[in-house]
């Protein structure tokens, strides 16, 4: 069993790879490619705000401007456990930063500390990404600095073309002029090192172990891990409350309905779900919150988001209190997911109670029901201990599928009731071609999917005997 | 297999039963820890306030010997009651809460309660000067000040942290003499190192904000000199320079100091500054996805806010975001264009007594124009894959402007909201020469235009052709989002048509069409720009700007370059803007763009609230709301 489960786990790797490849590389060959982010929402452009700058800057920070492979790979490099080390990153031993600092000691902008600092930090980039010694590149540095309007060739060693170094050339000037060659050459590094942002290379030495990075959302420069931390728990949420549901609800009225098959129950009920089941999840969720939520018709219900007004500053439980009743926290939050837990729940039952009364009725025209009931099994037992024990496995296999489906599928109702779950974070991602996060949601539900796999076929063997993987 | 309850279960079970009972107690206690955090959290507010009270009342102290020698008939002694000194405007100097004290002394005003607003977007960072959308703006203006603020009816510069300032001659030297006793939301002064620091951190290359890189360009240099004097030196002199160093809010040094730049970055909700109201939970610790609450500084430094709370739920949905402002849980609502004559229906219905319950009966309708909110515009490219194209032709793209009726499409499409612009400037803006008249619609003189410019109808089949023979055809992108510009494009293909131009309907996603828009991949573009109340029109409309800028359209005039380069540089306001006027006359003429329509707000305020008035610029003033004493209507 144990060396079965190994087997699926590593099988899991390659199986990833392939998911994420093709959708890399599917989102980079559509129009608009990888990451051309929304500049402002709404659609109206920023005036003051050079949008194209902007972009060539964000394209370079995000490597957007390198081939389509090239990108998979630091992605690829990214998300590893092993790796190598990167040219930005890298730790120059002291030595090195003691000689580049003994070359920009000599020059006016030393006077500033702070210049002093980012002059060394530019240099040490310089190096690793060009692979020259540091003590090369300051002298290089110095030698360009003495006139800092003309040092803009520099930018060649990080292989960055700007767009428009007239203006910087101009202002650079201007600043020779007015203020000396110190505030000039300071001014300098910060454009070398805001124009070269996110240049780097790796460094082909011995792989060590780092920690796998998700990367960062475009949009929001924030990491992706902490959106999915974020989003992941809301939809966790909604799944734990909606898949017992659906599974309580259709168990019971399943085995119910299979013990008199055609019966009044099993008709009513097979009916009253296929009903429910042919209305569009859309199309509820929005009947539901015109007419549940509003005070023109019934406001029974919060009409969305997970916590009602000034619940960040409510007590946990209800209470009656000086000013009557406080519904409190948890309450609150109850009755906010009673519409969003509804949508989730109720196409479900037509499918599962239709399988569970399928199963149930194999099982009870069996011989050992038979037998049972010659015994004079009491009905109960005889229904619940006996046949509906060896009737689980559809359910299983049905779970395996539930449960990646819900995660990533509620986007609908997650619009509908603003619920910032994982369904919203992966179509927004997509929509704004953000591919950090697109990536993010594509590992993290192919991985749920197929844990879902394994856990599927694990619980096979413990539902059934007859089932092993020896 | 018989099953009887036996020790060992009976044991689990209780087991079971005593943890869910220890855990449920666990909570009880938590909730009674709850409300003591609660309740010290109230005391240490008033105790806030009334510090800055004492302060206050120092401060008046110690200037009273020289206020009462300058002037003999200013009456000693403050009164004890409501705001108390607070209330009552400095006996010398300019006083920025003028327009705050004014509501102070309205006779039903009154202290307290809670504005609710809904976004309709997610906030997804609060931190200031790493990017996110603009709705951070909204919240940002409330928790942080700048040095300076525009008057809300002259739109010229006001003193407001900085208690003065000076520009030098050659306009490379800012000087502000910040205002003392101002203090950041935890009574930390606010001093000369703080605005510094702003600026240094805007300035670091590791901090994440490309675009306000590019607004504080041109600054060199922020020096603390003593701790109520700031200088700004900049490398050229530069129009907008006071409106970056006296716009920006200041950030606090010794809060923002604690978060290494990494975490400055990536941390959502780091929002923390002098303004009138604060964020109500640890920034630190806030998330997206909940909206914000924002509640009343209780160390502010000026005249204190009416409202208690700002709190700003987020509604993506917009159906979900009008049930909650029906319902009474949202105090506002923007109007779509499309909802516009739905909307002001229903609240004339209720004013004139034919539906008591309904919407009116809560809510006024509000309509007013703020100077950013920009214009739409269609850009006609003059180059087609690296050749000229017929748009580059100045008579080519005047045909086009008096071929489409903007104004028709504003009346029928958009429901009379807004204006037909006629140029880049915001209308109530010194730039914009208000002379000028939106081009007509006109096709004869369209087409004698275009014939002048050699396109006429020469095989008889009602469409237009060169000298060779080539149709006149393009192709218009536009973001196919919005259902109103979708139907605007439609409206001015079949017009375009009936005069012999075959359009093609473009629309595409947001994200395609910018990148589009970047390789200069299209043949016209409608898009719209946003605004402010002075715009630097170098960026869109000047020639260098093809290669680097957002001079998309490929448009260059020397004549207007000149100009554009002469007035950047004037710091003279009344020199300059008649500069900017004959921009905004070449352009009119020139028509690169076919400037379409400002935009215009449309609101409906719960009519509990006192003391609204529309912004000239920007959002509400939603702090400065108030609830009447009596509550006067329905709650």
């Amino acid at each position: 069993m144990l060396s079965y489960i190994l087997r699926r786990l590593l099988l899991l790797v390659p199986t990833l790879l392939g998911v994420t490849a093709v959708v890399f590389f599917v989102t980079a060959a559509s129009p608009g490619g990888l990451g051309n982010i929304k500049v402002r929402e709404g659609g109206a452009l920023n005036q003051g705000m050079d949008a194209r700058k902007q972009l060539e800057r964000t394209k370079r920070r995000y490597r957007l401007d390198l081939p389509t492979y090239a990108q998979y790979g630091w992605w690829l490099h990214q998300i590893s456990p092993v790796g190598f080390e990167v040219s930005s990153r890298k730790a120059w031993p002291e030595a090195d930063q003691a000689a580049v600092r003994a070359v920009l000691a000599g020059l006016p902008l030393a006077k500033d500390a702070l210049a002093l600092d980012d002059a060394q930090k530019a240099v040490l980039a310089a190096a690793g990404y060009t692979g020259k010694p540091p003590a090369e590149v300051a002298g290089q540095f110095a030698a360009a600095l003495a006139r800092p309007s003309q040092a803009l060739p520099l930018l060649d060693l990080m292989e960055v073309k700007p767009l428009a170094p007239e203006d910087e050339i101009k202002k650079l000037e201007a600043i020779e002029a007015n203020y000396g060659l110190g505030k000039a050459q300071t001014e300098f590094i910060a454009y070398f090192r805001g124009e070269s942002d996110g240049r780097s290379r790796i460094l082909w030495d011995a792989p060590t172990f780092k920690a796998p990075d998700l990367g960062e959302s475009l949009g929001s420069g924030r990491p992706v891990t902490a959106l999915v931390a974020e989003s992941l728990p809301k939809s966790i949420l909604l799944n734990l409350l909606s898949l017992p549901l659906i599974y309580l609800v259709a168990i019971i009225s399943g085995v119910y309905a299979a013990r008199r098959p055609g019966g009044k129950w099993d008709v009513a009920s097979g009916a009253f779900y296929m009903a429910l089941w042919s209305v569009p999840t859309l199309v509820a969720g929005c009947l539901l919150q015109t007419f549940l939520t509003s005070e023109k018709y019934m406001r029974v219900f919060p009409t969305a988001h997970l916590h009602g007004v000034g619940a960040e500053g409510m007590a946990f439980f209800p209470s009656w209190g000086a000013g009557g009743f406080h519904r409190g926290w948890l309450l609150d939050m109850a009755a906010c997911l009673v519409l969003p837990v509804t949508c989730l729940t109720y196409q479900g039952f037509a499918t599962l109670s239709r399988i569970m009364r399928g199963s149930m009725l194999e099982a009870l025209s069996s011989d050992y029901i038979r037998t049972a009931r010659a015994k004079g099994v009491a009905e109960p037992d005889l229904l619940w201990r006996h046949a509906f024990r060896n009737s689980t496995l559809p359910l299983i296999t049905m779970l395996s599928g539930l449960i990646p489906s819900l995660i990533g599928g509620a986007v609908i109702v997650e619009a509908i009731f603003e619920i910032p779950g994982m369904g919203k974070l992966m179509v927004d991602a997509a929509k704004n071609n953000d591919p950090d996060v697109v990536m993010a949601s594509v590992l993290v539900g192919g991985l749920i999917a197929m844990l879902c796999d394994i856990g599927r076929d694990v619980a096979y063997a413990i539902a059934d005997p007859r089932v092993s993987y020896e | 297999m018989e099953n009887r309850f036996g020790f060992k279960d009976f044991f689990l079970t209780g087991l079971m039963i005593s943890l869910i009972v220890l855990i449920v107690l666990a909570m009880v206690q938590f909730d009674r820890q709850w409300e003591q955090v609660h309740a010290i959290r109230e005391e240490q507010k008033s105790q806030g306030e009334t510090l800055v009270e004492l302060r206050r009342q120092l401060q008046a102290l110690s200037a009273r010997p020289l206020a009462a020698a300058a002037d003999p008939a200013q009456p000693a002694g403050a009164s004890g009651k409501a705001g108390g000194i607070l209330a009552e405007a400095p006996a010398s100097g300019f006083d920025p809460f003028h327009a705050l004290r004014g509501i102070y002394k309205q006779p039903d005003f009154a202290f307290g309660g809670q504005y609710t607003g809904g976004l309709p977007v997610q906030l997804k960072k609060l931190t200031p000067i790493v990017p996110s959308d603009g709705y951070q703006r909204l919240v940002e203006g409330m928790v942080l000040e700048p040095l300076l603020q525009r008057n809300a009816d002259t739109l010229a510069w006001e003193p407001y942290i900085a208690e003065k300032w000076e520009v030098s001659k050659d306009g490379l030297t800012i000087t502000f003499e910040l205002r003392k006793g101002v203090t950041f939301s935890d009574g930390h002064p606010l001093t000369a190192e703080d605005v510094a620091y702003t600026f240094a951190k805007i300035r670091d290359p590791e901090t994440d904000c490309p675009d306000y890189k590019a607004l504080f360009d041109k600054i060199v240099a922020v020096d603390a000199k003593g701790p109520y004097r700031v200088v700004f030196r900049f490398s050229e002199p530069y129009f907008k320079s006071l409106e970056a160093a006296g716009g920006m809010g200041i950030l606090a040094k010794h809060w923002y100091s604690k978060f290494p730049t990494a975490e400055f970055n990536r941390t959502p909700g780091l929002l923390f500054g002098s303004g009138p109201m604060r964020m109500a939970s640890d920034p630190a610790a806030w998330k997206p996805g909940n909206g914000v609450t924002l509640e009343r500084n209780p160390w502010y430094w000026g005249p204190k806010a009416p409202l208690d709370n700002v709190v700003l739920r987020e509604y993506q949905n917009a159906t979900a975001r009008e049930v909650d402002f029906r319902n009474g849980i949202i105090d506002f609502f923007g109007v779509p264009p499309e909802k516009f004559p739905e909307i002001k229906a229903e609240v004339e219905a209720t004013a004139k007594g034919a539906d008591p319950k309904g919407l009116g009966k809560r809510v006024e309708l509000r309509r007013y124009t703020s100077l950013d909110d920009g214009y739409a515009f269609i850009g006609w490219n003059e180059q087609w894959g690296g050749k000229p194209s017929p748009f580059a032709d100045k008579r080519v793209r005047q045909a086009m402007t008096m071929l489409l009726d903007r104004e028709r499409a504003r009346r029928e499409i958009f429901n009379g909201v807004g204006q037909v612009a006629t140029g880049p400037f915001e209308v109530a803006s010194p730039q914009c020469d208000k002379t000028l008249k939106p081009w007509p619609f006109d096709p004869p003189r369209a087409l004698a235009l275009l014939k002048e410019a050699g396109w006429e109808d020469r095989d008889g089949n009602g469409i237009l052709e060169d000298k060779s023979g080539r149709e006149f055809r393009f192709r218009l992108s536009y973001p196919g989002a919005n259902e109103g510009v979708v139907r605007q494009m439609q409206f001015f293909r079949d017009g375009l048509r009936r005069s012999g131009i075959l359009m093609d309907a473009d629309p595409l996603d947001f994200p395609v069409l910018l990148g589009k828009i970047n390789s200069r991949d299209f043949q016209a573009v409608s898009l719209a720009w946003g605004g402010s109340v002075e715009t630097d029109p170098r960026q869109i409309f000047h020639s260098v700007s093809i290669k680097g800028g957002d001079n998309n359209v490929g448009y260059s005039n020397p004549k207007l370059d000149a100009l554009i380069d002469q007035a950047r540089v004037e710091m003279d306001a009344d020199k300059r803007n008649a500069m900017w006027k004959e921009c905004h006359r070449i352009l009119a003429e020139d028509q690169p763009y076919t400037f379409l329509f400002t935009r215009e707000a449309i609101v409906l305020v719960n009519k509990r609230f006192r003391g609204v008035t529309d912004p000239k610029v920007g959002y509400y003033n939603y702090p400065y709301f108030y609830l009447p004493q009596t509550p006067a209507g329905a709650r």
